[in-house]
């Protein structure tokens, strides 16, 4: 891939395959805006540096899912969504009616954004705590997710019985919702529309 | 405590109870039925190991472009010795500058610590209230955002002496002063003796910031009196103010 200009087309190919010249190419041309528009706007870098991640990752599942119809560029459409997504977080914390700007007519017709946008900002926080997970919680997790059994667990964990690794597995799922619970954005995010969910992963 | 155990096992498939029994706590009690939710997406993410790649993708992006902008990466050879020069020339200017600090500044260096907290919050799933919420920010260091959950708290509750003592702190961490003041004053009003201390410390410490050093006097003086809990740091303080 050259280093040049990429076209919309090579941006969301290259987002999908999570192709980390592209990813650097869209931080370089758009995080510098989303932070100058959050900053000028009662934010901080912190603010700026989360909205930009929630949306990759809102863009990534989009791609993924064929839900991303551009009709303008991508520059502009992650723009719009930032300033919405900003919009948001601005009328939450200070309650406060800010006019929708001519950007964000662009996204009308998206009407689940805001949920996806919640939801995004939902995985890079369970994300992040999975990855703050003690290491013994970390490698019980991942041999669960290689498809390891109890007994094969108890087995490479060295533990005595396979009951034992029940209650380690119990404690360390208790103690990660516990934190993410605690963490006072979640809080607000969880505070919004409650989801069904049928289908269930296992660790 | 029991009911979350029961529920990530009914979820991860180790439940003792029945199904129904399970799903009739989780319908009734609006708690457990956020704490299903996220352990559902907690399997959900866990399983989901391309998005899993994503965030963890662009967490190290956002971390390089947040400490190293892309200047730093993309210099030429040929701008070593520009930038090295400047460094030497910045590095010169902050010694002159620390240097010919104005007095009260080093003073105010020496003696202001950020009054520390520890947030105690109950084991198990915490409900968070709004101050808990408003000290969490303050504890990371988030003061902005801390200082607008403060002032929340008391666009309701004018005179939630917390809310007062920390938003002043805050106000210092972001260097605005008089607002800080403001604060620490209503706060000694209050004559909530656990908190009017610490508030004529922080209060003494904004005048030595912004040069009302005749103010500091008089409070440093009357703490170096009392019994307080910056009584020496008071008396040491007090000397310095003297002899500069």
């Amino acid at each position: 891939m050259g280093k040049g200009k990429l076209t919309d087309e090579e941006i969301v190919n290259g987002i999908l395959s999570q192709n980390t010249e592209v990813l650097k190419f869209v931080y370089e041309n758009n995080f510098k805006s989303v932070k100058k528009h959050i900053e000028d706007n009662n934010g901080s870098e912190s603010d700026a540096q989360d909205i930009f991640q929630d949306i990759l990752i809102l863009l990534f599942n989009k791609i993924r899912n064929n839900e991303l119809t551009l009709t303008c560029s991508f520059n502009t459409y992650l723009m719009a969504i930032a300033k919405t997504q900003w919009l948001n977080i601005l009328r939450k914390r200070k309650k406060i009616h800010i006019p929708i700007s001519e950007q964000e007519h662009l996204l009308e017709c998206d009407e689940d954004l805001n949920e996806k946008l919640i939801q995004a900002e939902k995985e890079r926080l369970i994300t992040q705590y999975l990855g703050e997970l003690p290491k013994e919680c970390k490698k019980i997790m991942d041999l669960i997710l290689n498809g390891s059994n109890l007994i094969e667990i108890t087995d490479q964990m060295g533990y005595n019985s396979v009951q034992h690794t029940k209650n380690k597995k119990l404690k360390c799922k208790k103690n990660l919702i516990s934190k993410i619970m605690s963490n006072p954005r979640f809080k607000e995010l969880a505070d919004g529309k409650c989801k069904e969910n049928n289908s269930i992963p296992r660790w | 405590m029991e009911n979350v155990k029961k529920i990530i096992q009914y979820q991860d498939g180790d439940a003792s109870e029945t199904d129904a029994q399970i799903e009739l706590k989780i319908s009734e009690n609006k708690r457990l039925k956020k704490i299903f939710e996220l352990n559902n997406e907690i399997n959900r993410i866990s399983n989901d190991k391309g998005l899993l790649n994503f965030i963890e993708k662009t967490s190290s992006l956002r971390n390089e472009y947040s400490e190293n902008p892309k200047i730093a990466k993309t210099i030429h050879l040929k701008n070593w010795f520009l930038a090295a020069s400047i460094f030497i020339i910045s590095g010169l200017l902050v010694f002159y500058f620390v240097n010919k600090r104005n007095p009260n500044d080093r003073i105010f260096g020496q003696f202001y610590s950020k009054y520390e907290i520890s947030i105690a919050t109950r084991s198990g799933i915490a409900d968070i209230n709004e101050l808990t919420a408003a000290i969490q920010y303050y504890d990371q260091c988030q003061y902005k955002e801390a200082i607008i959950r403060f002032n929340k708290i008391l666009s309701t509750d004018k005179n939630n002496i917390s809310a007062l003592f920390f938003s002043a702190v805050s106000y210092m961490e972001i260097k605005d002063y008089q607002k800080a003041a403001v604060n620490f004053k209503c706060v000694i009003n209050l004559k909530d003796t656990a908190f009017a201390e610490h508030a004529s410390w922080y209060l003494a410490l904004c005048y030595i910031k912004t040069n009302n050093i005749q103010m500091a006097r008089n409070i440093i003086s009357q703490i170096a009196e009392s019994d307080s809990y910056y009584r020496a740091k008071a008396c040491e303080l007090s000397k310095k103010l003297n002899n500069p």
